[in-house]
């Protein structure tokens, strides 16, 4: 339950998995493109690691973007030509360009941002959003989660289904996939010939026994369980009805893009996401992979951001029209950025650009955020901060802030310590709430 | 050497607690002497003089720190009264010597531990401040009235008076300075002026609550309770318009940005209301709806009807608890007109949602004069009317108005008249005509025997999915796709996807190859390498993806694929067809050729071959490939295919002289 009144009811976290380039969609530097080709100076980079992938190379050519940048709306946000979509909802968003982190490879990188520790281990975010504030709506996990795969890169990084566990939280605070098709949550129907009733019967019975059990072991874990075969039970008929996009009207689809009639595209998912948030469930994450551009960067994420362009801005004007941006959260980001030099070898039409974990973008709206602003800068390289720094740890307090939760007081206690979603750390940035 | 003096001095806070510790320590033991006479006389003997010394050190100290000015009169009653202690200390320890009876030494004790305590509070006083001891009490809630606001009795003094008066006050004035009244900041402190009310941008009041965190002269100094960031600009904005202290401000004449300030500032005023009956809250449940408690600081509820028709009953079960209804949302809901009405008495109501109900223009007439801040009317059929009515309630601040009666023309009036925020929806130009995406083919096949089923994935009903076999592209009269196709002949396949309303997509074209015969006896004679030895793929007749490692490709490694088999019983085929890929990454190249050879009574015999022509620089697409070779009818037993691998990479490639390898995903006769 929120400490505080708050801002914020629901979350759509769109994760952009593989590190979008902020140089190439959001953080304009029209001093890289004149210092195309010059090597990163020392006075810059400062002796900070790099990964393996580029330690070895013997020059670090900066490179700007080869895509256009405009200024958008009264915010006067910029914006790469990549986004013509999220530039026309410009006003509604509040992009953060100082974003930063410690880790410096995918999946520690990830496992930070969903869980507050590089580690696997720690609950999700979302599992701690529903262990602190429970769930809006009996039928449906209140934390529920759908992958995409980018048409960026054919063969993306992998993710793993503990990004989404509840790690030491009680099992029902796990996040549920949702797939495409016929079948969105795994052994969900009945099996072949087992009616509703019969099913029923069953669960009774089989939860007179774990009572039997329970009573005997006092195992609270024998409890969860026994929850968790009820709300599979009720999930049995809300899922179909939430994953039916029969009855979303034609300019609905349209504004999503085409996309949006392919089942298990990042577009056909934002339709879920709304439909969901209107279900009032907590926590909705999406992924999208793909986003990671060693080499080939201006073909391919050109591909990548036309997958999430239009549907984004379509998502966030949807909920809006229907009054649910009010208390909805939206965030748009990946885990970390990438590098203002190339990988590989510069040409005069591509490049590509390795990990950056010291400063990248991310994008937020609704549910009590400040619309229309930018939050933060870089150096005019776009190498290091230099204004209003944003740790993952503060990401994380300052979202926590809007659902009303002091993230110093929302901790559980497993193995004879205090765990917090922000481990020890994490300041809420108060100037980029509404 | 005052400076050196003023510094030792400033240690005093900390010695003092070497004989307030030891003192009091030896009070503890002269209490256990009372049962057990005799057993710690020597310690509390030890205990006396160590306090007294430390006493006379922490006196001197004291002194010393009085010397510096910072403190006023008030100081004179704090030392006094810690000399007289300390003198009594000795007194203590005189007694002690003279060994007089316990009872007179246990009584003088503990008057000198009241002294003491008189003496250290005093002190303490002055460190932390008077009121650091007081009782936890409630807050009182300052209210700012809406028509007018003094922004120094209400805002800065309340900030200052927070963070900055336990050490700019009347009892400890570091600095010389005093914050806690309008003479004191109009004085400023030793150091100059508080406000510079020529330059109000260079004050010393902006200037040490600006400096970097690490400053020594930051203030409030790092290790005290920060400003929070909206009352550093308050107090800033306060500064820069000349610190005015007696002006009172009409809410009207204050801008915007300042306003949004001020109400950060003031906790958002919501009437404490007495928490809902276990009774009505059940009862309330019982009805189906939802129920959420809004926070922990308040008895606020957030409430939503989960069913699909709300009955009176139901209403009426809810209305009980009507005071702590923050938010109500009742999307979808059939709502008996009657309720509406009932509205009007929900006092503390902020928010309301009513998309998708049967509400009326009239029914928004009980809505006026409650503290809404948000109502959505979604699909309704409210008119501009019904509008016109509900913006007159003035807490109203968003309002959404997709799809309901109001046309066009009336939406930019409405929109005119009013300063709030109302949203219509999506403009209709947001997204340009859409193209829809080309029909995709359920399953993946096309080699078939003897036919085969084609089946299209279908999104939405709506789509209706034309086709042709024979090569023309389909358009508006061509055959449509129902439930599913059958294909008895090669050719190619065309389709394209039309909704109304959306452009037609673009042309899916599809290749199918009917195949003479299945092989299911088959002797590889050569050894795939790695992972991709499963060879029985190579005649299900089921082609792979771009990616080799799908499991349906068979790689060779250096080596070159020979199969051999049985002549089937009716040779009725022309060709015999090899899919292949290459890959650069992967190491992968085109067959060299594909030699097709026959066993007859002579022995094995050439009976075609297909030259295969290899790249000549560098590739970046992956690209599978077939090859076709015509055969004429033979009379021979076995057939076997040779699929010659290159062996080693060409010069061009990065990895140039390396084994190449070769993949293979089908063959089959046709």
């Amino acid at each position: 339950m929120p400490h505080f009144a708050p801002k914020a009811k629901r979350i759509i976290y769109l994760f952009q998995s593989g590190g979008p380039s902020q140089l190439d969609l959001f953080d304009y530097k029209p001093k890289l493109n004149e210092n195309r080709g010059m090597d990163l100076p020392e006075s810059v980079r400062m002796g900070q690691r790099l990964t393996g992938m580029t330690s070895g190379q013997a020059t670090f050519p900066l490179t700007g973007s080869v895509y256009d940048f405009a200024q958008y709306g009264e915010s006067r946000a910029w914006l790469s030509e990549l986004l013509p979509y999220i530039g026309k909802i410009a006003d509604e968003l509040c992009f953060v360009k100082s974003m930063h982190t410690e880790a410096i490879n995918h999946d520690p990188a990830i496992t930070f941002f969903q869980t507050g520790s590089q580690l696997p281990g720690r609950p999700s975010f979302g599992s701690w959003m529903s262990y602190g504030l429970g769930s809006l709506n009996d039928n449906l996990p209140s934390f529920i989660v759908m992958l995409s795969k980018g048409t960026g890169r054919e063969v993306a990084q992998p993710l793993y289904s503990r990004l989404w566990g509840n790690g030491f939280l009680s099992s029902l605070h796990q996040g549920v996939q949702f797939r495409a098709g016929k079948d969105p949550v795994l052994y969900l129907n009945n099996p072949e010939g087992v009616s509703r009733l019969e099913r029923r019967k069953m669960l009774d019975y089989l939860a007179q026994i774990n009572q039997h059990h329970e009573e005997n072991f006092g195992d609270q874990q024998i409890l969860d369980r026994m929850a968790q075969y009820e709300m599979a039970y009720r999930m049995q008929t809300s899922v179909p009805e939430v994953m039916d996009i029969e009855n979303e009207p034609d300019a609905i689809l349209q504004m999503y893009g085409p996309d949006s009639l392919k089942p298990g595209t990042y577009a056909a998912n934002c339709i879920l996401a709304r439909r969901l948030i209107e279900k009032d469930v907590r926590f909705v994450q999406l992924y999208h992979v793909g986003w990671d551009q060693h080499a080939n960067l201006p073909a391919e994420v050109k591909r990548q951001a036309k997958d999430v362009d239009q549907p984004t801005a379509a998502l966030i004007l949807d909920l809006k029209q229907r009054g649910l941006l009010e208390d909805t959260l939206v965030i748009w980001g990946g885990e970390f950025g990438r590098t203002n030099y190339s990988q590989g070898i510069l040409t005069d039409d591509d490049y590509g650009r390795d990990h950056h974990p010291r400063c990248f973008t991310i994008f937020m709206a609704g549910g009590g955020i400040q619309p229309g602003m930018t939050y933060g800068q870089t150096d005019e390289l776009g190498y290091n901060i230099v204004q209003d720094p944003m740790h993952v740890h503060d990401l994380q307090a300052t979202i926590l802030h809007l659902f009303g939760i002091d993230h110093e007081q929302m901790t559980y206690k497993y193995q004879g310590r205090r765990f917090r979603l922000t481990d020890v750390h994490g300041h809420v940035h108060h100037q980029i709430l509404a | 050497m005052m400076e050196w003096l003023h510094f030792v001095g400033k240690l005093h806070p900390v010695i003092i607690h070497l004989p307030i510790g030891i003192f009091l320590f030896t009070y503890w033991l002269v209490l256990l002497s009372i049962k057990n006479p005799s057993k710690y006389t020597h310690t509390i003997g030890w205990g006396l003089q160590s306090s007294f010394y430390t006493a006379i050190v922490a006196s001197i100290l004291g002194y010393l720190r009085y010397l510096t000015g910072d403190y006023t009169a008030e100081v004179l009653n704090h030392m006094w009264m810690a000399i007289t202690t300390t003198v009594f200390i000795g007194l203590l320890w005189f007694l002690y010597f003279k060994k007089v009876s316990n009872r007179l030494f246990n009584g003088s004790f503990t008057l000198v531990v009241i002294c003491l305590t008189i003496s250290s509070h005093l002190g303490a006083q002055l460190t932390h401040g008077k009121g650091y001891l007081k009782l936890p009490k409630k807050p009182t809630t300052v209210s700012i009235k809406k028509d007018s606001i003094n922004l120094y009795t209400q805002v800065i003094h309340s900030i200052l008076d927070k963070k900055c008066v336990s050490c700019h006050g009347n009892e400890k004035q570091e600095g010389g300075l005093i914050l806690s009244s309008v003479e004191g900041i109009l004085k400023g402190g030793e150091s100059g002026l508080a406000i510079d009310f020529k330059n109000p941008n260079d004050s010393r009041l902006l200037y040490h609550l600006e400096l970097p965190m690490d400053h020594d002269l930051r203030m409030p100094p790092k290790s005290r309770t920060q400003l929070t960031p909206i009352e550093l600009e308050l107090i800033k904005n306060w500064v820069l318009v000349g610190a005015k202290f007696e002006q009172t401000m009409a809410y009207q004449q204050i801008d915007r940005s300042q306003l949004e300030l001020l109400e950060e500032f003031f906790p958002p005023e919501l009437n404490p209301v007495s928490p809902p009956s276990h009774k009505d809250l059940e009862k309330i449940l019982a009805h189906d709806f939802r129920v959420d408690q809004y926070s922990m600081d308040h008895h606020y509820v957030v409430v939503r009807y989960l069913g699909d028709s709300l009955s009176m009953d139901a209403f009426d079960a809810l209305y009980k608890i009507r005071k702590n209804v923050i938010e109500l949302n009742l999307n979808s809901v059939i709502i008996p007109p009657s309720a509406f009405e009932k509205f009007r008495n929900f006092k503390n109501l902020k928010k309301l949602h009513l998309n998708h109900t049967n509400i009326e223009d009239q029914d928004l007439a009980s809505l006026d004069a409650l503290p809404l801040q948000l109502v959505s009317l979604t699909n309704t059929r409210i008119t501009q009317e019904g509008i016109h009515q509900l913006l007159k309630n003035q807490s109203l601040e968003k309002l959404f108005l997709w799809k309901t009666s109001i046309t066009d023309e009336e939406k930019s009036n409405v929109q005119n008249n009013s300063v709030i925020d109302i949203d219509f929806g999506v403009a209709a130009d947001f997204a340009e005509k859409q193209q829809v995406e080309r029909p995709q083919m359920v399953n993946q096949q096309t080699l078939f025997v003897d036919s085969l089923a084609v089946s299209f994935l279908r999104p939405i009903e709506s789509v209706d999915i034309k086709y042709t076999l024979h090569g023309q592209t389909p358009d508006s009269l061509s055959a449509s796709y129902q439930d599913s196709l059958w294909i008895k002949e090669s050719g190619t396949l065309k389709a394209k996807s039309f909704i109304p309303g959306w452009l037609p997509s673009q042309t899916t074209e599809i290749d199918f190859r009917k195949v003479a015969h299945t092989i299911t006896q088959y002797q590889l004679q050569s050894s795939p390498s790695g992972t991709y030895t499963n060879h029985s793929n190579l005649f299900d007749l089921e082609l792979g993806s771009t990616s080799f490692t799908d499991g349906y490709w068979v790689g060779h490694h250096g080596d070159d694929l020979i199969v051999v088999f049985d002549a089937p019983e009716y040779p009725q085929f022309s060709h015999v067809s090899v899919s292949s890929m290459r890959s650069y990454g992967g190491w992968i190249i085109l067959p060299k050729s594909i030699k097709v050879y026959g066993l007859s009574r002579d022995g094995w015999q050439l009976l075609s071959e297909l030259e295969i022509p290899q790249a000549s620089e560098k590739f970046s697409q992956t690209q599978k490939e077939q090859f076709d070779i015509p055969i004429k009818p033979q009379d021979v037993e076995q057939y076997r295919i040779v699929v010659e691998n290159l062996g080693v990479l060409p010069p061009w490639h990065d990895h140039a002289g390396e084994s190449s390898w070769v993949f293979v995903d089908e063959i089959y006769l046709w």
